[in-house]
């Protein structure tokens, strides 16, 4: 009898819970209660500058500056090379990159996320009730963030869709190529837009975003590739008159993280060890959906990182070893930034506080490894994937070898003397106005070329060079290039720009693969 | 104490009288005729036995016996297989004739079905019954494993990962989404079906085609498995204990370098590429390796015997209204890999009650699983099985010098990537810990004898957590980690689910009806918490507050809800027209509102032909065939298996940067998202007939269908050009699917031989109709998708032979070819030279190209698959025999492109190793060995296809149950032991470890093969998967 009014009970209780579920008109109105949705997003100030922050935020991604364009830029210049045992840096340096290669992939990727973050930011911002300075500025950081975007994917992949606008309508995802040429226009035509509403300066919270300066040397740098010289100098030259840059007293402070942001930097891709989750480098590099993990460090620290101390895929070549060696400072002593850039061999160099000779004791004498960016810090070393040393893209000396450049091209060489040698005093080289005075242009032309490989090596700067000063087409200088360094041996027509990606052949028909692959 | 004495010396006074009595009556012989019930045909082989004794007989070819008795007043039984059995008290007779009645013909065989049963002869839609018997001989956890074989049109794909789920599906993929069946256990609707135990299970049935399965709607899409777990029943306790103790073992192995060979052939393709031979290879260094010192047979250190063992007990009984089954089990499986993992372990407990009280009925239901499994500890993602031949065999295993005390590699003195299995296995930490309980009261109340109403209430609670501890370790090169880390995961499930039906039944003469009407809902929640942290230091604590360093937590929470109105209506004619018709409509939180609700209806009708008179008129068809139904159905169902909150674009608080030192929070849509997101829907047809013989001792079951599976959600590779970090998921595909299947069993006996035989054959044509937007194709890991095509074609390059000479390379199409015709042995360092693989140029362009001559290279879908199964017995002796195979399949071998690629990093096989090309030798079909592979004669390529066609035993088990006479004495009721073996042999062309291929990999390998497998595009990829292991065991059932 009490298991029967047990039953009962139980029954009872069921009923109850199944008129009470039932009633519930509501059941099937599920709302998300993890992320705000997009249409209730763009509504506030502070929506507009967590957005643009996000535009920033692609630079750091594994394709872009957290590794493999640092890697991509590097390998294929004459400065470095890889040993790598993964092929795809080896394919790089050789100049074989495959289509169906996944890092070429990211570095796609990485830009084409930034682009469709930024053309949001320019959809939306407009609309927002805000404070219009503020406003002005975040769209002209975004329309600076945008240019860079373009910029690499051009200089890398040559023949690129422009996307200017997001649509969720799949009728119109297959973006086909556009001309060069006409991405070259909208290049500058971010970097124009962004100039008027720019600040000098930042202070506080702000420092590390986009300037007025930033956007003018971008600009510059965008018209030197053009071939547009007298355009880039007035840029340049607007940047140097600004008088808010100058160059560091120690080459060592623009590597370093207690050098970051100084009066030499332009721009440059801010990374921390610590913000962020703790997961490493962006998710360890995956191209996928932010998660809270993703901590703001790079992956290249580990990749160029010394043999034992990182992975050193990236290595620096004894060219350019050899190139540092070449000069002496006025006091007859090494180019300071040869122990700036590299770890080599010389009586109390040490690699993370360990003895040369201790670390590599079988090879020490030929060993050399990147320097740069590394943190080098005693008892430490790179395994950590969690090098948070800023990356540089565009520095003042960058600016005044680029004016001397176009001074040189326009036939002002003697007016090229004072910059080149600003550049080389800092290293306390003697003046190229003393040493070499009345240099022909070509003379000139190869100082440049020669104080600019070593003053950015490892920063990805060479490769550019050598594109845009077509060397690669120069019977005579591919072959200089291939004696300096073997992996030029693997240069075929077409192959001076990546493969498009297979994934986004694959996905768009409207693309076509580069000529040469 | 004088009665006491006064009553035996009775007893002694009679026992020689009874003595003498039993020896005359032994005199006694019954004889007699046993024909069948219906036909009246005799029935040979029937085994008659006294009750109570092993003294017993069969009938003769005329159904004719004879047999001696001791006593008129005992008992016979009367059996045969496919018959119901008689028992016949002899009552003094002598001569005793019987009519059996087939089972077949009781119209008593129920079969449980969505929300209700029906007797299996009214069946109109693709139901199969699983023999449980049969399937619980298997040595596996897993209810879906034991599936595997045994139904038509069921496909399991399993791994030999103790633990690991299998992949149960059924006539093929109907989505590109989950592609798993719906498990319904007791009336409820269930996920994770590993958690449930097979000794539990009582009868298993598989609703394939719409008319059964649209009852569940929209979760019915791939097909509903209905289990229904041991009940008590009415009389005294029953005690029965199963429990079986074996060894596994991984018995396959590939044919490795070892060191000596190994250091040759490193050095060889190092100095192809121009390189010179590194420290270790070189006799001249201080680092150099001795091959007589060092050799490492990584697969034979790695792969090691492991036990098995399992052990239930089931108690029940029950008295007039009350009846109550209580089980409990144990499972454990070791890893056939040294180290603790993987391996798993579970205990279950299991309560069924069932009481009635007048017209209440009310069943309660508890069950609860624990469960703990150690993972297979990988590093970047490769499957460790990969990483075990690539390691190589100059690398030692122990290194008490290193952090952790494994081996490592050294970049400087050996340019390899040489992960130290044995040692990741033992020092990375990783298992996941789940403890389910799934409750349910069930109360039905009879208003009248053909009207009841039922209502299910249940509560399914999970709580699975992870756990990973990573120490400090260093397993050399690339394998090392300096900062010990520790991630907790808890995740919480629970589901409710309310169900009410009400249940009509009416006879009009020869009409019988039947009707259902019901309403559920359906609650489901997820929580997730997430708990890291970092910088442990030895002495490792390892929990969360032990560590040092980046604590961090995160979590999200997930719900979804579900709104089902059905109905069936069931009606049959003379017991020879039969109609089932079925509607559900479902609606789900899942899709934006104005697509919330779905209707999902089926038809399907049957046609007793043996039952009509110009079938009967027929003599010899009415001798032979005692059933033949046709029967037909068409239905939809669908799928909203689409994870939740799909429709809505949502912005990320993720992409934050850095300014001036701090963090600057970052907010945006980074995936596009199609609000338009609706139901799948699976159109399913059905052609069956179900043929009776010779009294059922011959059944066979013979479908036709044909689904059409539209709406699919796809996320369409959309170009990367757009942004968004995914693509959005549309309703764009649709997917054919059509095939045959057949089943046959047949049963009899011969004296006190008894056999029952059964087989299984289907086919699967799979065919792509559209795959939405510009129906661009899906590429998986060297597959490739598109409209026309089956899912998951492997697609690739064509070899063409090899290179002989400088003049090949330069007069063939482009692949590497260093520019200027360069000739030499520099450019034959980094491009295509002599040795190197031609590559088809199959558009004709002079070069090969990924666009150009990549083709189609076959499928990794059987043509068919087949099971076959004998059940045989002779007195106490029992065998059974299961063969398991399937046949016209591909395999993309990718562990034998990893030991074959001759490209460095890591060791060989002795295949490329004998027969390379060189000058000399002039293979052509085995390349050159040279670092970096500079031709990439080791992409995906016809070279790395193998028939994946096999024959496996899966299971052989023999057993012998003890006389009853002589377990009596001890109190057994009946006890059996058996031997068996699992995986005994597999007959295959296949070379790899097993041609039973699951995909248990998600990421991709440094320096391993690129791509991720990813499920259904990548089947039949062989990256590395667990091989199942050969299981010798011994086991033991024992009834009180």
């Amino acid at each position: 009898m009490k298991i029967l009014k047990y039953s009962k009970l139980l029954v009872l209780v069921t009923g109850l819970t199944l008129i009470s579920t039932s009633c519930d008109k509501n059941l099937l109105n599920v709302t998300n209660p993890n992320q705000q949705t997009a249409a209730t997003f763009w509504k506030t100030s502070k929506d507009a500058v967590h957005a643009t922050n996000a535009v920033y935020q692609t630079l750091q991604s594994d394709g872009a500056y957290g590794r493999f364009t640092d890697t991509y830029e590097d390998l294929r210049s004459d400065g470095t090379h890889a040993e790598s045992p993964w092929t795809e840096f080896t394919h790089a340096g050789d100049f074989q990159t495959l289509p169906v290669s996944f890092q070429d992939n990211r570095v796609w990727r990485a830009y084409y996320i930034g682009v469709f973050r930024a053309n949001q930011v320019l959809e939306h911002v407009p609309g927002i009730k805000m404070d219009s300075n503020l406003k002005k500025r975040l769209l002209a950081e975004t329309h600076f963030l945008r240019g860079i975007f373009y910029f690499n994917l051009l200089k890398m992949y040559h023949n690129i869709p422009l996307v200017l606008h997001t649509s969720s309508d799949p009728s119109k995802f297959d973006v086909p190529q556009t001309s060069p040429d006409s991405v070259w226009m909208q290049i500058d035509k971010d970097f124009q837009a962004a100039i008027p509403d720019l600040p000098l300066k930042y202070s506080g919270d702000n420092v590390g975003r986009a300037t007025k300066g930033a956007a003018e040397a971008y600009l510059g740098k965008s018209y030197l590739f053009q071939k547009k010289y007298q355009a880039a100098a007035t840029e340049f030259k607007k940047v140097i008159d600004s008088g808010v840059y100058g160059l560091v007293a120690n080459d060592r402070d623009n590597f370093d993280k207690k050098g970051e942001n100084n009066k030499e930097s332009i721009f440059e891709v801010q990374f921390s060890s610590t913000l962020g989750g703790s997961g490493t480098a962006n998710g360890n590099g995956i191209w996928g959906t932010p998660q809270p993990n993703w901590g703001e460090n790079n992956l290249r620290g580990n990749t160029y990182a010394p043999s034992g101390f990182g992975w050193a895929d990236i290595e620096p070549t004894h060219t350019l070893e050899n190139e540092f060696l070449q000069d002496s400072t006025i006091n007859g002593n090494v180019d300071p930034r040869l122990p700036a850039s590299l770890f080599y061999y010389y009586p109390g160099e040490t690699v993370y506080g360990v003895p040369y000779k201790q670390a590599y004791p079988n090879s020490y004498k030929t060993a050399i490894f990147w320097r740069k960016y590394e943190r080098d810090t005693p008892g430490g070393n790179e395994s950590d994937v969690k090098n948070g040393i800023d990356n540089r893209l565009m520095r003042y000396a960058d600016v005044l070898l680029m004016y001397a450049e176009c001074l040189n091209d326009m036939g002002q060489t003697n007016s090229a003397y004072k910059y080149i040698d600003m550049v080389r005093s800092r290293a306390n080289l003697p003046k190229l106005a003393n040493t070499k005075p009345n240099m022909t242009q070509s003379q000139m032309m190869t100082q440049i070329a020669h104080t600019r490989f070593l003053e950015f090596c490892g920063e990805e700067h060479r490769y550019d060079d050598i594109l845009r000063w077509g060397w690669l087409k120069d019977p005579q200088k591919l072959k200089w290039l291939q004696q300096r360094d073997p992996e030029f041996n693997g240069y075929k027509p077409g192959h001076e720009y990546l493969p498009i990606p297979q994934s986004a052949l694959d996905a768009n028909p409207k693309l076509h693969q580069n000529p040469g692959y | 104490m004088k009665t006491i004495i006064q009553k035996n010396l009775k007893y002694m006074v009679l026992l020689p009288l009874i003595l003498w009595q039993t020896n005359v009556l032994a005199q006694q012989n019954i004889h007699g005729k046993v024909i069948d019930g219906k036909t009246s045909q005799a029935l040979p082989g029937v085994n008659i036995v006294v009750k109570g004794t092993t003294n017993g007989t069969a009938t003769d070819p005329n159904g004719n016996y004879s047999l001696s008795v001791s006593a008129s007043n005992d008992t016979l039984i009367y059996s045969y297989i496919g018959y119901q059995s008689q028992t016949v008290p002899i009552m003094g007779r002598s001569e005793i004739n019987v009519k059996l009645m087939s089972r077949a013909l009781q119209g008593k065989q129920l079969v449980v079905i969505g929300y209700g049963t029906q007797q299996k002869r009214d069946l109109t839609g693709s139901i199969s019954t699983v023999n449980s018997k049969q399937f619980k001989k298997n040595v596996t956890p897993s209810i879906g494993d034991a599936l595997q074989g045994r139904v038509a049109g069921v496909s399991v794909q399993n791994s030999g990962t103790p633990g690991a789920a299998p992949y149960v599906k059924i006539r093929g993929p109907a989505t590109f989404g989950n592609n798993q069946p719906l498990y319904v256990v007791d009336g409820v609707p269930v996920g994770g079906i590993q958690d449930f135990d097979l000794s539990d299970v009582k009868s298993i049935q598989v609703l394939k085609d719409a008319s059964a399965a649209a009852i569940y709607g929209s979760r019915a899409a791939n097909g509903v498995i209905i289990i229904t777990t041991k009940q008590g029943q009415k009389g005294k306790v029953k005690v029965n204990y199963n429990g079986y103790y074996g060894s596994q073992s991984i018995v396959k192995r590939y044919d490795m370098l070892n060191s000596t060979q190994y250091q040759k052939f490193d050095d060889l393709i190092l100095q192809n590429a121009g390189w010179s031979i590194p420290p270790a290879n070189d006799p001249n260094s201080s680092n150099y390796v001795d091959p007589n010192k060092v050799n490492t047979n990584w697969q034979n250190a790695a792969f090691v015997p492991a036990t098995i063992q399992k052990h239930d007990i089931t108690i029940s009984g029950g008295t007039k209204n009350s009846t109550y089954a209580l089980s409990g089990s144990y499972f454990d499986q070791g890893g056939t890999l040294k180290g603790p993992g993987p391996s798993f372990n579970r205990y279950t407990g299991r309560i069924n009650v069932d009481n009635t009280f007048g017209k209440f009925e009310v069943k309660s239901s508890a069950y609860y699983a624990n469960w703990k499994k150690i993972n297979l500890t990988g590093l970047h993602g490769a499957s460790p099985i990969f990483d075990i031949l690539h390691a190589i065999p100059i690398q030692p295993i122990y290194d008490p010098n290193n952090v952790g005390g494994y081996s490592g590699t050294d970049g400087q003195i050996e340019p390899t990537i040489s992960l130290n299995v044995i040692g990741a296995n033992n020092l990375l930490q990783s298992n996941t810990n789940v403890d389910r309980f799934l409750g349910s009261i069930t109360a039905k109340y009879n208003f009248m004898s053909n009207l009841y109403y039922k209502m299910q209430y249940s509560y399914d609670n999970s709580f699975v957590k992870g756990f990973q501890f990573i120490p400090d370790y260093n397993l050399g090169f690339f394998y090392n980690n300096s900062n010990a880390k520790l991630d907790v995961n808890e995740d919480r499930y629970n589901t409710q689910i309310v169900q009410n039906t009400l249940h009509y039944k009416k006879n009009i003469g020869d009409n019988h009806i039947g009707l259902m009407v019901g309403y559920t809902q359906t609650v489901s929640n997820h929580n997730n918490l997430h708990g890291h942290a970092e910088g442990y230091t030895q002495p490792y604590f390892e929990v969360l507050n032990a560590g040092t360093q980046n604590k961090n937590t995160s979590g999200y929470q997930q719900k979804n809800t579900l709104r089902s109105f059905l109905g069936r209506l069931t009606y049959n004619y003379k017991d020879t027209y039969l109609v089932n018709g079925t509607l559900r409509r479902d609606g789900s939180s899942r899709f934006s509102p104005k697509h919330k609700y779905g209707i999902f209806p089926s038809i399907s009708l049957g046609w007793r032909i043996s039952n009509e008179s110009f079938f009967n008129s027929i003599s010899f068809l009415k001798k032979n065939v005692n059933d033949l139904k046709l029967r037909a159905s068409y239905g939809k169902l669908g799928n909203q298996d689409i994870g939740d909150y799909a429709y809505t674009a949502f912005i990320n608080n993720y992409a934050h940067y850095e300014f001036n030192g701090n963090m600057a929070q970052g907010d945006i849509q980074v995936s596009l998202a199609n609000p338009n997101i609706q139901w799948e829907t699976n159109i399913s047809r059905d052609i069956g007939l179900d043929i009776g013989l010779l009294n059922d001792k011959v059944t066979l079951n013979i479908d036709y269908y044909n689904n059409l599976a539209e709406n699919i959600l796809v996320q369409v590779p959309i170009p990367p050009s757009t942004g968004s970090v995914s693509a959005p998921t549309i309703n764009a595909a649709s997917l054919l699917n059509k095939g045959l299947e057949f089943s046959a069993d047949y049963k009899g006996s011969k004296g006190a031989f008894h056999y029952d035989v059964s087989g299984n054959l289907s086919t699967l044509h799979n065919k792509v109709l559209s795959l939405g937007q510009g129906n661009s194709a899906i590429y998986g890991n060297g597959t490739k998708t598109v409209v026309g095509g089956s899912i998951g074609e492997f697609y690739g390059y064509v070899t063409n032979g090899i290179f002989q000479n400088w003049d090949q390379v330069y007069n063939y199409a482009t692949q590497n070819q260093a520019p200027n015709g360069g000739r030499n042995s520099v450019t034959a360092q980094t491009h295509t030279a002599p040795g190197d693989f031609k590559f088809k140029d199959l558009n004709g362009d002079g070069k090969i190209t990924a666009d150009g001559d990549r083709t189609f290279l076959g499928s990794p879908i059987p043509k068919f698959k087949y099971g076959f199964n004998a059940n045989l017995s002779y007195k106490n002796w029992d065998m059974s025999i299961f063969f398991q195979g399937v046949y016209g399949n591909k395999i993309l071998n990718r562990m034998r492109q990893l030991v074959q690629d001759e490209a460095g990093y890591g060791n060989y096989d002795t295949y490329v190793y004998n027969n390379h090309w060189t000058s000399q030798n002039h293979s052509n079909t085995v390349p050159r060995p040279v670092y970096g592979d500079p031709n990439n004669n080791g992409r995906n390529s016809n070279r790395w296809l193998e028939d994946g066609s096999y024959l496996q035993l899966k299971n052989l088990q023999i057993g012998y149950t003890i006389p009853h006479k002589i377990s009596n004495k001890v109190g057994i009721n009946n006890l059996r032991i058996y031997v068996q073996g699992q995986n005994v042999f597999t007959i295959t062309k296949y070379s790899g470890y097993s041609p039973i291929i699951s995909h248990v990999l998600t990421g991709v390998s440094r320096g391993g093969p690129s791509g991720t497998a990813d499920g259904l595009f990548s089947r039949g990829v062989d990256v590395g998967s667990y091989p199942q292991p050969r299981t010798l065991s011994l086991g033991l059932t024992l009834g009180f």
